[in-house]
């Protein structure tokens, strides 16, 4: 160290570039097991060529079921077809009100992300996220019924408080006549007196 | 098989990635287990040809006569014939890094058809792959490979595993794969045709 001179980094031998391909090898793998968010990889022609462990317990699918399966074919829902055509035309792709179709015909609201992979400017394939999101919609959907008694309950009371106003204002339209009888009939006595 | 015949078949010229033979491995061991991949591993050591299937590494070039005797050990330690070879091959490209690597540039099936001899020589450095007909209209294209002296009763492998590549490259369906001509010029020639029968 320190002796000022250009030190030329060797170049790996096989055996170093093997060592290297083989750990690089591992940790994709390993990462891609990990991975608790369901995520493939698909080709231009919309083809899975990779799938996590997280997205085939979400799809129902063994590993050879799920390679080599159209991408498309596990989704439904209006903006499915959209989506598949933006994970191409864009960089980045996202949409909700999906449903994943799972391999016993169940479908599972989720949301998908798309991440598009490109070489010299054309697409080679993109990456797929999904996000089970049936907790999220069920707590939304009891959220929504939750507001829904909470207004039904308050338009009665409205209603109760509209019948109790208009039978106090009833009440005092009557009162307020009954005093005017008073006094017309007190006027009529004063005046024979 | 004979000792003999095996060192005859040892000395197939030529290299094969490791992955290949890691393919092999990965199959033996979903089919049959750890106890599977030790029969071959015994039967291959008893023909004087040990492979070590657990230290493999994917990048690294083996002996192409070394992956004749996997495939030959595997076929006769469980007594496969030619559709459980067919089975295995169309099994192989999921399972095979290289093809991960590799698939992402194959755009559509004609250009993963072009680009075939390529992803051949990036997997063998023995035969050559040859792409004589791509025939979009009668919806069929045929591989060919030459110079690649493999026992021809080992072909339903490769047919299946060509199978495979094109239905992950396309959005054909109906496809299927025939072997033509294997075995042919001393057993150096094979051919095997896909064809389809519609597009999705």
């Amino acid at each position: 160290m320190g002796g000022g001179g250009v030190s030329k980094s060797k170049a790996p031998t096989a055996q170093e570039a093997q060592a290297e391909a083989r750990f690089l090898e591992e940790y994709v793998k390993e990462l891609w097991t990990f991975l608790p968010l369901p995520v493939c990889y698909v080709n231009p022609v919309h083809k899975i060529l990779n799938i996590n462990t997280a997205l085939l317990d979400l799809s129902g699918y063994a590993y050879d079921e799920g390679i080599g399966m159209a991408a498309k074919k596990l989704f439904t829902g209006a903006g499915a077809e959209q989506f598949f055509k933006d994970v191409l035309e864009k960089e980045s792709a996202d949409r909700s009100e999906l449903e994943l179709v799972r391999k016993d015909g169940r479908r599972v609201p989720v949301h998908a992300y798309s991440r598009r992979r490109a070489e010299d400017g054309k697409p080679i394939g993109y990456f797929l996220g999904i996000v089970d999101i049936s907790s999220e919609k069920r707590f939304r959907e009891n959220l929504e019924e939750m507001v829904r008694e909470k207004t039904m309950e308050l338009n009665e009371k409205v209603e109760e408080l509209e019948r109790f106003r208009r039978l106090s204002v009833g009440r005092e339209l009557k009162m307020i006549e009954l005093k005017r009888e008073i006094e017309d009939l007190q006027k009529h006595h004063g005046a024979r007196n | 098989m004979t000792r003999e015949e095996a060192d005859l078949i040892v000395r197939t010229p030529g290299n094969v990635r490791g992955a290949v033979l890691a393919t092999d491995r990965d199959y033996v061991l979903e089919a049959q287990g750890e106890e599977g991949l030790d029969r071959v591993m015994e039967l291959a050591e008893s023909w004087g040809h040990p492979i070590d299937y657990r230290g493999i590494a994917n990048t690294e070039w083996l002996p192409l006569g070394l992956r004749m005797i996997s495939l030959l050990a595997i076929r006769e330690a469980f007594g496969w014939g030619k559709e459980d070879l067919f089975r295995m091959g169309r099994a192989a490209p999921p399972h095979s890094f290289m093809v991960k690597v590799l698939m992402r540039y194959f755009l559509s099936m004609e250009q993963t058809y072009e680009k075939s001899p390529e992803y051949w020589r990036s997997h063998y450095t023995a035969g050559i792959l040859k792409t004589p007909e791509f025939n979009k209209k009668e919806r069929f294209f045929v591989l060919r490979i030459e110079d690649f002296a493999i026992p021809a009763d080992l072909c339903p492998y490769y047919a299946g595993y060509f199978l495979r590549v094109a239905e992950l490259a396309s959005t054909f369906r109906g496809l299927r794969a025939e072997e033509r001509a294997c075995g042919e010029d001393g057993g150096k020639t094979h051919e095997f045709v896909i064809s389809w029968e519609g597009e999705e």
